[in-house]
């Protein structure tokens, strides 16, 4: 169980970061959000699929990194099988959390129950005399700016949902006697894409779109990566 | 072009069937590129509009989507909730704590394997009531549970539903809409006199302030008034209080104890010694109001049943008295001229039928119109028929929710006289008696209301045919199997859908998506 709260000099004086903790906290997860940032380097290990947010419905880009829920086949004791891992796999046990909705301002949370924290001493210290150590600053740093890139790849799914070139596909996986039915995960669609209106497309050029398009569009094939790392 | 085109269609009065017709019309013709046909709306900015109750069916969400208007945006200018059905609280008899559900969903479809004969035979258990049997959704309403998430997409239901709205407001989106998105030509003033040709038609009205406004093809959203139809064009009008009784309403809008108070997932309809009180749930607040027959219940007493029903916060509250006069044109188009809504018919809102008609009447003019005047005669003929159809078969609806009940007061006992139940209507009871209702007693296409709305009221009634023999429904197997199924997504979907009230707020702050 997770618990995010936010940093507190006092509360957490004491807490100590362990770097080398492995991917314990993705073990379970078959889906990792993406940034519109990372689209060309995750399209050479992964599928990138778009998908709804449990709790608002809003389109997440994530990097598919399983093929059913709770799997992840990139993660294999404490070692990351692919060449690229997403920077949001990184960034645990920090988050940073606006706050306000329309804010620009940023508070950093930490979760709480994360195994790479200890109360021990172990590894970097988070706080010297209660000020932020160089490792928080450092760590706290990545995870603003992960918000940040997290908010342009927001402007650029609503993008992509009002020009309608995302739509909803389920991916059926078959290999030999093995088969998978993934659902809730949406996809560029080329046909639409090849379908836009000129205008509609250069301001996706002009926006600097069309490189993440095409590389969410290229990533489906990495399914045969997943297949195989299922074996 | 020939004087013999229709090109101008000219709609008098606005509110909710002037518009919602305007922006179908107005859709279908595609009347914002110039040369294709020409949506006029004429609406008295001085008549206030009578908000034809707050309840839609299900038909609605396909009729907005249509429109192009986005759900999450009707919602929040019209106040809206869900709607997943009525709950008929005391319907059955004077006793306390009867109820049963009126629902939008069965998990199974009846004509496929008619679940009915199994339940009535004992085999979904004996105390379990009809609607629980074939359906999660008295469970979810119950708990209050919206019919999707925030996930599903716009239009679309986990259960299928409908809304409750605010009328004033929603007749206020449609117009927004008509005039900026679909090219509708809105004139505002008053008609003075409606003039016709030599032939009987209308030949245009005259204004106030717009001089006269031309047109081939007139619809008269006058409401009561029936200005074209039944004024200028001098239409008769059929009452059908012999049928059904009531002929007043009073109604009070009740504010939310509190900003997070839960929302009702359904319609409250509470039987009353002389009629009926509706209570339906707004975002802002909830609706209540009485149905009820004058020659039963003087109008003060009706008054105080209504607010004794609401309870104390009441005391504060004002009250608005409607009289209503149910029955309906013996012909709803009539030349070149149309009525819909409270102009053509009314029937007591007791199962939300009459923004639906105004759906089915705008959709049939849209699909019938022909494009000469010389062709309208036969167009008028079939729109008449399948409207004669389509009022009756819901004023026999209606009646049966009274013909089937055991209350004992003067009104409900007068109800159930055989003078004033339809001979349609007999038969049919008469026929389920001895048959339980199915799929053929449903023959027609624009049936308004579907055989399962019949299952849900009868069987919710405890109307049961006197026998069903052993020997037939023999694939209880089957039965069983499906019973288990609807229970076993029951569970499913308590722990999944979240509340109503919930569901609205994130719909303010996020919207649902159009995929």
């Amino acid at each position: 169980m997770t618990t995010i709260v936010p940093l507190d000099s006092q509360k957490h004086q004491s807490l100590s970061l362990i770097s080398n903790a492995g991917y314990a906290h993705i073990q379970q997860s078959h889906l990792l959000p993406l940034t519109v940032h990372e689209f060309a380097m995750a399209a050479t290990n992964f599928p990138i699929v778009f998908v709804k947010d449990a709790q608002t419905g809003q389109f997440k880009a994530c990097a598919l990194v399983g093929l059913k829920p709770e799997q992840n086949l990139f993660s294999k004791n404490s070692q990351w099988l692919g060449s690229y891992i997403p920077e949001f796999a990184k960034l645990h046990p920090f988050v940073a959390v606006k706050t306000e909705a329309n804010s620009d301002k940023y508070v950093i949370c930490i979760d709480e129950s994360s195994e790479s924290l200890s109360q021990k001493g172990e590894g970097d210290k988070l706080f010297n005399d209660s000020v932020a150590s160089e490792v928080l600053t450092q760590r706290g740093n990545a995870a603003v700016a992960w918000a940040q890139k997290s908010d342009l790849t927001d402007a650029f799914i609503r993008h992509l949902l009002e020009v309608e070139i995302i739509q909803s596909q389920s991916l059926s996986i078959s290999k030999e006697d093995q088969s998978y039915n993934l659902t809730g995960c949406y996809v560029v669609n080329e046909a639409a894409l090849n379908n836009l209106d000129p205008q509609v497309f250069m301001s996706l050029k002009d926006k600097g779109y069309l490189a993440p398009i095409y590389a969410a569009l290229l990533s489906l094939n990495q399914v045969g990566n997943l297949l195989k790392l299922a074996d | 072009m020939s004087s013999d085109e229709i090109n101008t269609i000219v709609i008098v009065g606005g509110g909710t069937a002037g518009w919602l017709t305007a922006a179908n019309l107005a859709k279908s013709f595609n009347s914002k590129v110039p040369g294709n046909i020409k949506v006029k709306l004429i609406e008295s900015p001085d008549i206030p509009t009578i908000g034809v109750g707050e309840g839609t069916w299900p038909t609605m969400r396909a009729t907005l989507a249509r429109l192009g208007i986005k759900e999450s945006h009707f919602l929040a200018t019209c106040n809206a909730t869900f709607k997943q059905g009525t709950k008929f609280i005391g319907w059955q008899n004077d006793q306390h704590h009867n109820q049963y559900y009126h629902l939008f969903t069965s998990i199974f479809d009846p004509t496929q394997f008619n679940l009915a004969p199994y339940w009535l035979k004992g085999v979904a258990g004996q105390s379990v009531p009809y609607a629980s049997a074939v359906s999660a959704q008295s469970a979810l309403v119950e708990l209050g549970l919206a019919p999707k998430k925030i996930t599903t997409k716009e239009y679309e239901g986990i259960q299928n539903y409908a809304y409750h709205l605010d009328a004033g407001k929603f007749s206020e989106l449609l117009k927004e809409h008509s005039i900026h998105s679909l090219g509708v030509e809105f004139i505002s003033a008053n008609v003075t006199d409606v003039n016709l040709s030599s032939d009987g038609s209308i030949a245009n009205v005259q204004t106030d302030t717009h001089n006269k406004i031309e047109g081939d093809f007139f619809i008269d959203c006058t409401g009561f008034k029936s200005l074209l139809l039944g004024e200028a064009l001098g239409v008769g009008f059929t009452s059908i209080k012999d049928t059904l009784l009531t002929d007043h309403a009073v109604t009070i809008q009740v504010p939310y104890e509190h900003e997070d108070s839960p929302i009702n997932a359904c319609t409250h309809s509470t039987a009353q010694d002389a009629g009926w009180i509706w209570d339906i749930g707004l975002t802002n607040r909830r609706g209540v109001g009485y149905v009820y027959s004058s020659q039963h219940v003087s109008h003060e007493d009706a008054e105080a049943t209504l607010r004794q029903y609401i309870g104390d916060s009441a005391q504060r509250l004002t009250a608005r008295k409607i009289k209503i006069d149910l029955g309906y044109r013996n012909k709803f188009w009539h030349k070149n001229c149309v009525a819909v809504g409270l102009s053509a018919a009314f029937v007591e809102p007791l199962e939300a039928s009459a923004i639906f008609l105004i759906e089915a009447a705008s959709n049939m003019i849209a699909d019938q119109l022909p494009s000469s005047r010389q062709a309208l005669q036969f167009a008028e003929r079939k729109f008449n028929e399948s409207f004669m159809f389509r009022w009756s078969k819901t004023i026999d609806f209606i009646k049966m929710h009274y013909v089937l009940s055991d209350r004992k007061s003067p009104f409900w006992q007068d109800n159930k006289l055989s003078s004033t139940i339809p001979a349609s209507l007999k038969n049919a009871l008469a026929s389920w008696q001895e048959q339980s209702v199915s799929a053929y007693d449903f023959a027609h296409v624009y049936e308004p209301f579907p055989m399962e709305s019949y299952q849900y009221v009868l069987y919710g009634m405890g109307n049961k045919p006197k026998n069903i023999a052993a020997n037939r429904y023999t694939d209880i197997d089957k039965a069983k199997a499906q019973f288990a199924q609807v229970q076993k997504i029951t569970e499913h979907l308590i722990k999944d859908l979240p509340e109503q009230r919930a569901l609205l707020n994130k719909v303010a702050q996020y919207g649902f998506n159009t995929i």
